[in-house]
């Protein structure tokens, strides 16, 4: 969050102090155990970290952060945090930042109004906030891995690869956008998909000559599904869908693009199909095979797994935070909120959106270092759609 | 606010040059604004790489494949202390280590030709060394060892190609001489067939092949009979080794298995030599009447 106060370090140390207490489960540390990782409590102090590199670096979970899952970042007038993602999700994310933020500014002497995303400190811990909802929600299913083909990559040639991430930072004003979605009868986080599916497939197009070698192009799209089950948990609790076009029928006009997004969007994103993807998710975890089998031996299959059924099926993933609301009393020192992803080796690229205060910020990370081809098309898409877009970026 | 004439995207304050193009901005003072503070820290760029970092999937199986290959040499270690001696099955266990690392070869290093036959090469030496170490007395494992220099030498190092290509063929042949003394040293523990019958036919072996490669050159010659020139310098080559042989064994007879392969070669040498001289009659004749 970019504020119009200076941040001093002191100060935001005490506001993190002051609400770590109403987030017990953010003061755990990782350890690794002969037969699984564990969650243990962590009584090291915590600190605040100056922002020094490129968001989304490496968070080193033994010594980083003082063992933290999690690390808060500040500079002149921006206060970030970094997270681990088996820590948390977006949406805890952003409950501990913005809570984090309005202890800040209350300690400042600002009023802070209640915010249903605003933790106080003094209030009691809920439950619900800290358990694990996915193995609540589990009921055992027949369910059938569906084996998806391996997806389009970006792979330049002669290209420079970063550990400091280069960000693309691309403002919108909301309504614009919304508009735009409504137009095709989309929300915005599907108007977004298609644009970027377009943008992937373009990017196929130029840097991959031979139609035979065409895969198709597929996006990662995280869903909020608290909405759905009625959890409160401020732990992980996110699936993905994975949306995409194949391009081996031919190149799909944007229309078509629409149409396809709508229906499978619709067709993954409902109760039936998430339970079912939860049943998998969980059920791997209750096999006593695979429960008490060595470290060593899962950490390596876990890797081979997640290429396989991971990484590899999709081109790129595209989070939506959606709007962020900022109660009285924080409204008015928060200038900008910024949300960003970091990408995998895989998949160069990694695309965050949030919104707040009539912006919308669009967030492209990416571990390629001079190289802005996609973020170009994805952005000059916008453009000639009518779109105001303002671009910074971080080098 | 500035716009970037090539995108269309406006341009943040400040902004001297546009971040997806990189078209610099030309605008008056006004209109570029002043720059506000950085959105997030600049990459340092300070661990550029050409390559991508070890993906999962390679992490993955290089784990696993360790973790099997410790397990299994563990395994072998605790059972030799069991049977008295922690060394009792170190041979098994330097198969693992050299089997693993075949697999990892595949895995880490670039792959080309070149770059997997040298450490295949490599790797091989090392299993045959382990295979024939049995009480430390190595019997057979000079021999293979000598194939696999001479294939190295002739099937890799022939493709250097920032050696000049003379000092290749330079050092080859010389290899290709040290390997037959070897040969020769190996089997008899002295020098006996190496001088009068291997360096003889080596030199008829460069002849011929130099002969064939200067017609390649100079003489612009067709598919054919540069396949013919090579069969004919095989033959050749062939029929000297029994030649040589023969005069080593101080036999009456010049050639005894090869004599069919020596009439061969003639017949071969005749038909090249009338191709050659067709072609030119022809030539000669078509100019003179064009």
């Amino acid at each position: 969050m970019d504020l119009h106060v200076p941040v001093e370090k002191d100060l935001l140390l005490a506001a993190l102090n002051a609400i770590m207490p109403r987030f017990p489960y953010f003061s755990h540390r990782i350890h690794s155990g002969f037969f699984w990782y564990y969650l243990m409590q962590n009584s090291r102090p915590l600190e605040v970290y100056e922002e020094v590199s490129a968001p989304c670096g490496h968070l080193d979970l033994r010594k980083g952060a003082n063992g933290y899952m999690f690390k808060v970042l500040y500079t002149g007038h921006r206060i970030a945090v970094e997270y681990f993602h088996a820590l948390t999700d977006g949406t805890g994310g952003i409950t501990f930042l913005k809570s984090l933020v309005a202890e800040y500014l209350r300690q400042r002497g600002n009023v802070v109004e209640a915010d249903p995303q605003v933790l106080l400190p003094d209030e009691p811990v809920d439950p619900q906030e800290t358990e694990d909802s996915f193995a609540k929600i589990y009921r055992p299913m027949k369910s059938v891995f569906d084996l998806e083909s391996r997806a389009f990559h970006y792979n330049p040639r002669g290209a420079h690869y970063s550990d400091d991430h280069s960000l693309i930072s691309a403002v919108m004003n909301v309504d614009q956008v919304k508009e735009q979605a409504k137009k095709w009868s989309l929300t915005i986080t599907e108007y977004l998909v298609c644009e970027v599916l377009s943008a992937l497939q373009e990017l196929q197009k130029r840097t991959v000559p031979s139609e035979k070698r065409w895969r198709p192009v597929r996006l990662s799209v995280p869903v909020n599904i608290r909405r759905i089950y009625g959890s409160k948990s401020l732990r992980n609790f996110t699936l993905f869908v994975v949306v995409g076009l194949d391009t081996n029928l031919g190149t799909y006009s944007f229309d078509e693009i629409v149409t396809s997004v709508y229906h499978q969007m619709r067709g993954k994103v409902n109760e039936k199909s998430l339970s079912l993807q939860i049943s998998r998710n969980v059920a791997g975890r209750r096999i006593p095979l695979i429960r008490y089998a060595p470290n060593v031996l899962k950490r390596p299959l876990m890797k081979l797994l997640s290429d396989s059924y991971g990484d590899s099926i999709y081109s790129s993933v595209i989070s939506n935070l959606g709007n962020v609301t900022l109660p009285d009393g924080m409204e008015k020192d928060v200038r900008r909120v910024d949300f960003s992803l970091s990408p995998s080796q895989k998949n160069k690229f990694a695309l965050a959106v949030i919104s707040a205060k009539g912006q919308l910020v669009l967030n492209i990370t990416s571990i390629l270092a001079h190289n802005r081809e996609f973020e170009r098309l994805l952005l000059v898409h916008l453009v000639r759609k009518g779109l105001k877009v303002t671009v910074d970026s971080n080098g | 606010m500035a716009y970037c004439v090539e995108c269309g995207v406006e341009l943040a304050p400040g902004t001297q040059q546009c971040p997806l193009c990189g078209r610099k901005v030309i605008a008056p003072k006004e209109i570029i604004q002043e720059k506000e503070e950085s959105l997030f820290p600049s990459p340092s760029y300070g661990t550029v790489r050409n390559a991508l970092r070890l993906d999962k999937y390679r992490q993955g199986i290089t784990e696993l494949v360790l973790t099997f290959a410790v397990i299994a040499i563990l395994t072998l270690t605790i059972t030799g202390v069991a049977f008295g001696s922690v060394l009792m099955f170190w041979r098994p266990a330097a198969y693992i280590v050299t089997g693993t690392s075949f697999f990892l070869v595949l895995l880490f290093s670039t792959l080309n030709y070149r770059n997997i036959a040298t450490w295949y090469s490599l790797l091989t030496i090392l299993t045959l060394i382990v295979a024939d170490s049995h009480d430390l007395q190595f019997t057979w494992v000079a021999y293979p060892f000598t194939g696999l220099i001479l294939f190295y030498t002739f099937s890799v190092f022939m493709l250097y190609r920032r050696i000049p290509i003379a000092v290749r063929i330079l050092i080859s042949v010389t290899v290709l001489l040290a390997s037959l003394a070897l040969f020769d040293l190996f089997t008899h523990h002295a020098l006996t067939w190496f001088i009068p019958v291997g360096v003889p036919v080596v030199a008829v072996v460069i002849i011929t092949l130099c002969v064939t490669f200067i017609r390649y050159v100079k003489g612009n010659p067709s598919i054919t009979e540069m396949i013919l020139m090579l069969l004919l310098s095989a033959s050749i080559s062939t029929v000297s080794g029994d030649f040589f042989a023969l005069r080593w064994k101080e036999s009456d007879s010049l050639l005894s298995w090869s004599f069919s392969l020596f009439v061969i070669s003639l017949l071969l040498c005749v038909f090249i030599i009338i191709t050659m001289s067709v072609k030119k009659v022809r030539y000669y004749f078509h100019n003179k009447i064009t």
